[in-house]
């Protein structure tokens, strides 16, 4: 279904549909600039690169043949040009090198997770009532301790404790659809 | 239970943010140890804990997604430009015609008359430039169907030369013996200078391009008035149907570029450049509509090989077909 869906996007976009283009980037955006950050580790990089991928994609899509998806056309370009971008970074050639000696389609199909993973999670953060937001976000990424935020906002580090909680809650609620196999099978395995 | 379950989650929240203690971080161990369920609970906390490093709002991305539109716009545009540009260097390859050196000078010459009477004629065959150098070191350039004739025994006061069709002058300075340029419309008076005089018999207006010193204009029309001086820059265009003349300044290389084998067409429309390729060919080029030849391009081109070519990156460069019988093109939407 969701591939049907994808092959569609992509013949849209090669006949100049303009309303697919930008559904293929509300789609991939996102998950895309994750997964360039997991490899180059530098998040405005990674949306600029991202961009240029989305650029070349439209200017270039009558020239383009995409033999498996839209999808994974979006992140082998992105990691083409994250991977030149490590290269010309000498400090990381070692890093380049450890993975170069990696499996690499099994490290490229394990990036594409993570990142569609952040994007499931970043998403599940924004839709957190906005109070227990604000607190979840002082606390995972501006690294706050519970009474620094509590200091901020000015209410109980108890508040603080019971909001996180709450944050934690919602998020894994909101995850749950895509949650492993393994899990699944656990999960039915224990009702038996 | 429910609390219980909070009072978990709370210690799961502590834990991930570093805000545990020894105690507490015993009694979450046992919790986790007790059943698997709850070891996924902490695992799968944990996860997504360790997989969200920062927040990528709504808002950021779609301001990304207008610089990518913006960005398309730019590139688009930029790649028109690009395209026309390159239609026109490809022209440039294309359509050069052959330069005739000296050669020209001696193949070109025709002696009439005796040999007290030596009238001199140096000609540029369609198609071709001709370049050569007069008795008294002058260089002269012949534009495509372009002749020159003068008689070297009567330069007893002045070098006079008389010219049909377009010639690019580098005079060798001699106050006393003014050189003058003769065509049918105007006369062109130079003591030593680098100019350009443009007078085809099928074009409508004589021009005179003046690059270097200075030099004076003559209109036969009016043998009485003044003779009237250039400055360098000075592009002096009459118009023989009207009896009008016009000055303006120029970037002269634009009109006599043409000697190193290179035409410069500055916002040429389709009309100037199949006017030049009728000339340059011999052929007679027709558009089906008037609209067409006001098509405009930008750029240099430099003309090379043959017409075909030039034709085809016309074609290439436009949604414009042509038909070609003999020396007769048509060049249409189809």
């Amino acid at each position: 279904m969701v591939h049907e869906y994808e092959e569609q996007l992509f013949s849209k976009i090669k006949e100049g549909d303009e309303d697919a283009f930008n559904k293929a980037f509300d789609l991939y955006y996102p998950r895309l600039c994750f997964f360039a950050d997991n490899i180059i580790h530098d998040f405005d990089l990674s949306r600029s690169v991202v961009q240029q991928v989305f650029v070349d994609l439209w200017i270039r899509r009558t020239n383009l043949d995409i033999l498996f998806s839209l999808k994974s056309y979006l992140f082998q370009a992105v990691k083409n040009e994250a991977l030149d971008i490590l290269k010309h970074r000498k400090v990381e050639t070692k890093y380049l090198q450890s993975f170069r000696e990696k499996d690499e389609q099994g490290w490229f199909h394990d990036q594409i997770e993570e990142a569609e993973l952040n994007d499931r999670i970043n998403i599940a953060i924004q839709e957190l009532p906005p109070r227990c937001r604000d607190i979840f976000m002082l606390c995972r990424f501006e690294e706050l301790k519970y009474s620094e935020i509590a200091e901020r906002l000015n209410i109980s580090v108890k508040t603080v404790e019971m909001q996180i909680s709450i944050a934690l809650k919602k998020i894994r609620t909101k995850l749950s659809p895509y949650q492993s196999v393994s899990l699944l099978s656990f999960l039915f395995s224990k009702k038996m | 239970m429910e609390s219980e379950n909070n009072h978990f989650e709370i210690l799961i929240g502590k834990k991930l943010s570093n805000e545990i203690t020894e105690n507490e971080l015993t009694e979450l161990g046992d919790w986790i140890n007790l059943d698997r369920k709850n070891q996924k609970l902490f695992e799968e906390s944990n996860q997504f804990w360790q997989s969200s490093r920062k927040l990528f709002s709504s808002e950021e991305i779609l301001k990304d997604k207008t610089k990518v539109n913006d960005q398309i716009k730019i590139q688009l545009r930029h790649k028109q430009k690009k395209i026309q540009l390159l239609l026109f260097y490809r022209i440039a390859a294309v359509i050069a015609i052959p330069v005739f050196l000296a050669a020209g000078w001696y193949a070109g010459t025709r002696y009439a008359g005796s040999s007290k009477d030596l009238l001199c004629e140096v000609s540029a065959p369609k198609g071709q430039i001709a370049e050569c150098v007069l008795a008294d070191g002058t260089r002269v350039w012949l534009n495509t169907g372009s002749t020159i004739q003068y008689n070297p025994t009567l330069w007893g006061k002045n070098r006079v030369i008389k010219l049909t069709g377009e010639a690019y002058f580098k005079v060798t300075e001699n106050q006393h013996k003014p050189f003058i340029v003769e065509t049918s419309d105007v006369q062109v008076k130079v003591l030593g200078t680098s100019f350009n005089v443009k007078a085809y018999p099928d074009e409508k207006n004589t021009e005179t391009t003046l690059e270097e010193g200075r030099i004076q204009l003559l209109i036969n029309d009016f043998p009485e008035q003044a003779p009237i001086e250039l400055n360098p820059g000075d592009h002096a265009i009459y118009q023989t149907d009207n009896k009008k003349l016009n000055i303006e300044k120029t970037d002269t290389y634009l009109l006599t570029a043409w000697r190193d084998g290179k035409y410069i067409f500055k916002d040429a429309d389709l009309k100037t450049i199949v006017q030049q390729l009728e000339k340059l060919y011999d052929v007679h080029i027709y558009l089906k509509n008037k609209q067409m030849g006001q098509l405009r391009f930008r750029g240099m081109f430099e003309y090379n090989k043959n017409i075909l070519d030039a034709l085809e990156t016309i074609e290439r460069s436009t949604s414009l077909k042509y038909r070609m019988n003999g020396r007769e093109i048509w060049i249409g939407n189809e």
